[in-house]
Order: C-alpha cells, then sequence, then structure tokens
C-alpha cells in the first residue's frame, strides 16, 4: 500500500511520464494522470505503479476511442516478424548503433513524437520502467512477437529519422 | 546509448507543481486503509430489539390515515387534560363530602389506572433472536447470484423461525462500511469475515449462520450443494418451540 508522501510523488511522475509516453503532449498528458487517477481513488487503490499504468492505458484507449477510433493502429502483417527465438529485453547491440546520434534531448523528443504511439509506449515500458518484451506483452495484452516487432520497428523508425537529419 | 537517453529524457519530465500537489493531496486525504479499517472502538452498538420497536420514520408516517397523523404531542395534552379534570372532580367531590384541606391540596384519591401498561413478560415475544443468518453480497462477485436464490429459500423455508435474515452489501468501500456498522450492531462483527490486525477481510458469496450468543459460526454455504447439510444444521440449532395442545 503507498501512503508516503514520498511514494505517492514518485507514482505521480511514473504516471506522468507514461501518460506523456502516450500522448506527447504535456496538457493532455496531466488531463490523462488526472482522469486515472480519479478512477485509482474511486476504486479506492491499490497505489500501485502498475495498478496506475494499468489505469491510465485503458483511460487511454476509451478516450481514444471516443475521438477518432483505435488508439493503436494493427501491425501490418508483412511487418511482423518472429521473434519468438529472442529472449529478455531487445538487444542492446542495436540500441548502441545509435549512441550519440541524438545530440540533445529536443532532438530525441522530436524523434519520439515521430513515432506511433504503439511504438512509443513500447520504447518507453523498455527504457523508464525497465519492462521485459514478456512483461510489456503481459501489460499491453499483445503477444511477445508483437511487442517484439513493435520494437525492432521503432530502432527503425528512429534511425532513420536520425539518418534523415544528418543528411538535411 | 539510446536506452539512457531515452530514460533522461522522460525522467526529466514533471507534471506542473499544482497538477502533482493536487494528486497528492486528493490521495492522502482518502487512504484505503480508512475504509476497510474496523469500526471505532468508542461506537457503540445499539441492540437489535432497539431497530424493531423503533419508532416509525417520516416518510411510513405519511401513509398511515389522516385520524393517525396527530402528534404525539397533542394526544398526550389530550390525556393529561382528561387527567387533571378526574382529578379535580374526584377533589370537587371529595370535598362535597368533607372539609377541603387545607392549602387547597385534595387529598390523595383512589388509584386509577391510566393505561394498561406493558404486558406481561411470559406473554411477549422475544424481538432479540439468537441465530443471524446472513448473506454476503457484492455486485463484482460471480458466485452472489448463485447464493441469492438459496438464500431466498431459506428465507421463504425458514420465515417462522426466530431467525433474523440480513444480507450485507460488500461492493464497494462506503457499502462496506456500512455492512461492519451493522455486523457490530448486531454483535457478529467477529464472524463476518477474517480479521487481520485492524483490517478485516469480508468475502463475498456465501451465506453463514451465525449463533450470537455463542458468538460463533455455526456453518457456512457457498454452493448449491451444501445446502442440505445447511438447512440440518439450521434446523439443528433452532430453539425448540412448546407446542400447544390441541
Amino acid at each position: 500500500m503507498t501512503t508516503t508522501p514520498e511514494e505517492l510523488d514518485d507514482l505521480v511522475q511514473r504516471g506522468y511520464r507514461f501518460a506523456y509516453a502516450l500522448t506527447h503532449d504535456a496538457a493532455r498528458a496531466e488531463d490523462l494522470l488526472q482522469d486515472a487517477w480519479v478512477s485509482v481513488l474511486s476504486a479506492r487503490g491499490p497505489w500501485t505503479c502498475a495498478y496506475l499504468l494499468a489505469a491510465i492505458r485503458s483511460r487511454f484507449v476509451d478516450l481514444s476511442r471516443r475521438q477518432r477510433g483505435a488508439p493503436f493502429a494493427p501491425l501490418n502483417a508483412d511487418e511482423i516478424q518472429d521473434h519468438s527465438d529472442d529472449h529478455g529485453s531487445p538487444r542492446d547491440a542495436e540500441s548502441d548503433q545509435l549512441e550519440g546520434e541524438f545530440a540533445d534531448s529536443d532532438q530525441l523528443a522530436a524523434a519520439l513524437g515521430w513515432l506511433r504511439v504503439e511504438e512509443r509506449a513500447v520504447i518507453y515500458l523498455w527504457a523508464v520502467e525497465e519492462f521485459t518484451a514478456q512483461k510489456i506483452a503481459e501489460f499491453l495484452g499483445w503477444p511477445r512477437g508483437t511487442v517484439l516487432s513493435l520494437m525492432h520497428r521503432a530502432r527503425r523508425r528512429l534511425r532513420d529519422w536520425a539518418a534523415q537529419r544528418s543528411g538535411a | 546509448m539510446l536506452k539512457r537517453q531515452i530514460q533522461d529524457y522522460y525522467r526529466s519530465l514533471r507534471p506542473s507543481p499544482a497538477t502533482g500537489e493536487r494528486l497528492r493531496k486528493s490521495a492522502s486525504a482518502a487512504s484505503p486503509a480508512d475504509f476497510v479499517a474496523a469500526p471505532p472502538a468508542d461506537f457503540v452498538a445499539a441492540s437489535p430489539a432497539d431497530f424493531v420497536a423503533a419508532p416509525p420514520a417520516e416518510p411510513a408516517a405519511a401513509l398511515r390515515p389522516a385520524a393517525a397523523q396527530r402528534r404525539p404531542g397533542f394526544g398526550l395534552a389530550l390525556f393529561a387534560a382528561a387527567a387533571v379534570l378526574a382529578v379535580f372532580a374526584i377533589g370537587y367531590s371529595t370535598g362535597r363530602r368533607g372539609t377541603p384541606p387545607a392549602g387547597g391540596v385534595p387529598p390523595p384519591g383512589p388509584a386509577i389506572a391510566l393505561t394498561d401498561g406493558p404486558p406481561p413478560a411470559s406473554t411477549r415475544p422475544s424481538l432479540e433472536p439468537r441465530l443471524v443468518l446472513f448473506k454476503m453480497h457484492a455486485d463484482w462477485c460471480p458466485r452472489s447470484p448463485k447464493v441469492a436464490p438459496i438464500f431466498q429459500e431459506l428465507g421463504e423455508k425458514f420465515a417462522n423461525e426466530p431467525v433474523l435474515f440480513v444480507t450485507f452489501d460488500i461492493t464497494d468501500a462506503p457499502r462496506q462500511r456500512q455492512a461492519m456498522l451493522l455486523a457490530k450492531s448486531l454483535g457478529i462483527l467477529d464472524q463476518i469475515g477474517d480479521h487481520r490486525g485492524e483490517m478485516i477481510r469480508m468475502e463475498p458469496g456465501l451465506i453463514r449462520l451465525v449463533d450470537r450468543h455463542a458468538a460463533e459460526i455455526v456453518c457456512t454455504l457457498r454452493e448449491r450443494g451444501e445446502q442440505p447439510e445447511f438447512e440440518a444444521a439450521l434446523a439443528h440449532v433452532l430453539p425448540r418451540q412448546p407446542r400447544g395442545e390441541p
């Protein structure tokens, strides 16, 4: 049970970051966090990070459906690859190839904004919450192979974005 | 490293101070502990007989006939006036027969039964049930709808027995608290759930028979198959009524 002010503060921060990862907009992230917070309040907890993140995701899906249809676009069949032989989190070797390509946080923010919602969500859960691919799959309710495909595609898009920038 | 860059980027994000403060305060004000904790120790439990003998509430009074809707004070005033007139009449007749007492105070007259008084204790039925049969219900519990018809059948079958049938609704926190207050007033707070320190874990979707005097759980029913055994246990602990002569 999270009751101490420090734990609540940590919960607010993590909830806001995840909401920002989904919306990529500060105002919408705050609105989303507040909506999810109210739903947790109504349910009287539990005040855990997993529960809050799940509430944020559910609220985001509801809002997106109400506004303009499905929030997470389906993967194209040709983009889904079989990554079932991969274990744990995606390989850091590919990530290392991007080292130094983002000179500052503004460039990284722009690149993340260029990603699609589901890609940003997966990237956030992997990098910041340090979830494994299996845990991301369980949390989002997707197959593990889909999560790994999303990770692969997100990294490729970030690489493409960085290449375009350097070329320009 | 990309992962480190993403971590640093997201961890630098913060909501506005006003929003963060508001969220923290709202969570602190609604701590989950305030709805699952046991009722306060200084809570004064009322007797179940008080609930049975309590006067009807206002909505029920509004449904009574107009003649019966007089305020209680009106009847009392009428009764007091009649009593005063009776006392004066007795005093007047006594004064006509003898010497008026000094100071104008009439001598005590014959005893007059102003009311019928309560019936003898032997004829008054007991309003304090020894047995409480309760159902734990929650809207979100898949087992609750299954035990509801069993509870209904038991209520019809044992309607004439001195058993109190109660439903505790524990769907959400406010109703959980109401259930605990009611259980405490009935004296069965220890029997409605598992006590873990200051917390009470209440399980929905069950029917339980409690002996209030012995403060113990007689039996618990969770599914239809246990109904015969439950009824047998209930019939076994029912107080034996003296059979009247034909």
